[in-house]
């Protein structure tokens, strides 16, 4: 079975393809559910500031079908559930009501 | 008669998302994007099933209606979870006999995807949303509905069929 680094190693190739090895800083992964209840990977791929808004939905598709193949084909069938942020982002502390 | 328009839903979730050096999105903002991207795929899903099984030049009738809201979200998210998988369970190859291919196998994964994203955007109060993140899962939902169109019109077909008539 996968463990979350061997995960994130995927996910930051599979992204870095897909995307621009410029734009694509390293993921976080963390063991997740899906709405059935179902065993899935929480996978945030941390990107470089700006890098958003230059990634179209052919890229953040082929990404996320990619992502969830490697996965399979090394065995592992949980859903990856995969989000994005920044650096920047993940160090923001938002009012605790919002 | 008005039929939500899934463009709108995609207009309106940048308007949200978008940001200036005075003005960062609320969390509440980012959360209507995300929610706003699922609801424009899942529109233009049930829109297409209506199309299909009752017609477009039918849409003011009320039969339009009813099958328009005849698909919920559960059955869409099974039909998709069937989809993402490697072979295709014998009750629905009956329907889709030649499998569905790489379009509509990437838009599976959209709306399993943005599903999930939108029940946490609507109802987890701890989760917590990021701009890139909203961005990018418009984009996404945005590259499903046109992997969705570039479908062949057979295997759209089924996949219509398969949401409203579920085999047994």
């Amino acid at each position: 079975m996968l463990q979350p680094t061997d995960i994130a190693s995927e996910a930051v190739a599979v992204a870095r393809k897909n995307f621009g090895a410029d734009h694509v800083v390293r993921a976080i992964v963390e063991p997740a559910v899906d709405l059935d209840g179902d065993d899935a990977w929480r996978i945030t791929i941390v990107l470089e500031p700006g890098a958003a808004d230059a990634i179209d939905g052919d890229a953040a598709l082929d990404n996320l079908v990619q992502i969830h193949e490697r996965l399979r084909r090394r065995g592992d069938e949980r859903l990856p559930i995969v989000e994005f942020a920044t650096e920047e982002e993940l160090q923001e502390c938002d009012d605790p009501e919002s | 008669m008005t039929i939500p328009n899934p463009e709108h839903f995609f207009e309106q979730a940048e308007q949200l998302v978008s940001s200036s050096a005075s003005r960062r999105p609320r969390q509440v903002d980012l959360r209507r994007a995300i929610s706003n991207a699922y609801y424009a795929v899942f529109h233009a899903t049930v829109r297409a099933v209506a199309d299909h099984i009752v017609g477009r030049s039918a849409r003011a009738a009320p039969h339009y209606a009813l099958v328009y809201r005849s698909v919920d979200h559960r059955a869409l998210r099974e039909l998709c979870k069937e989809i993402q998988k490697s072979t295709l369970a014998a009750k629905y190859r009956q329907d889709a006999p030649d499998g569905f291919g790489r379009e509509i196998g990437a838009f599976a994964h959209a709306v399993v995807e943005l599903q999930i994203r939108r029940e946490a955007a609507d109802y987890d109060p701890l989760a917590d949303f990021k701009r890139s993140d909203a961005h990018i899962a418009i984009s996404l939902g945005r590259g499903a509905l046109q992997r969705f169109e570039r479908a062949r019109d057979s295997e759209r077909d089924s996949f219509l069929n398969l949401l409203l008539f579920r085999p047994r």
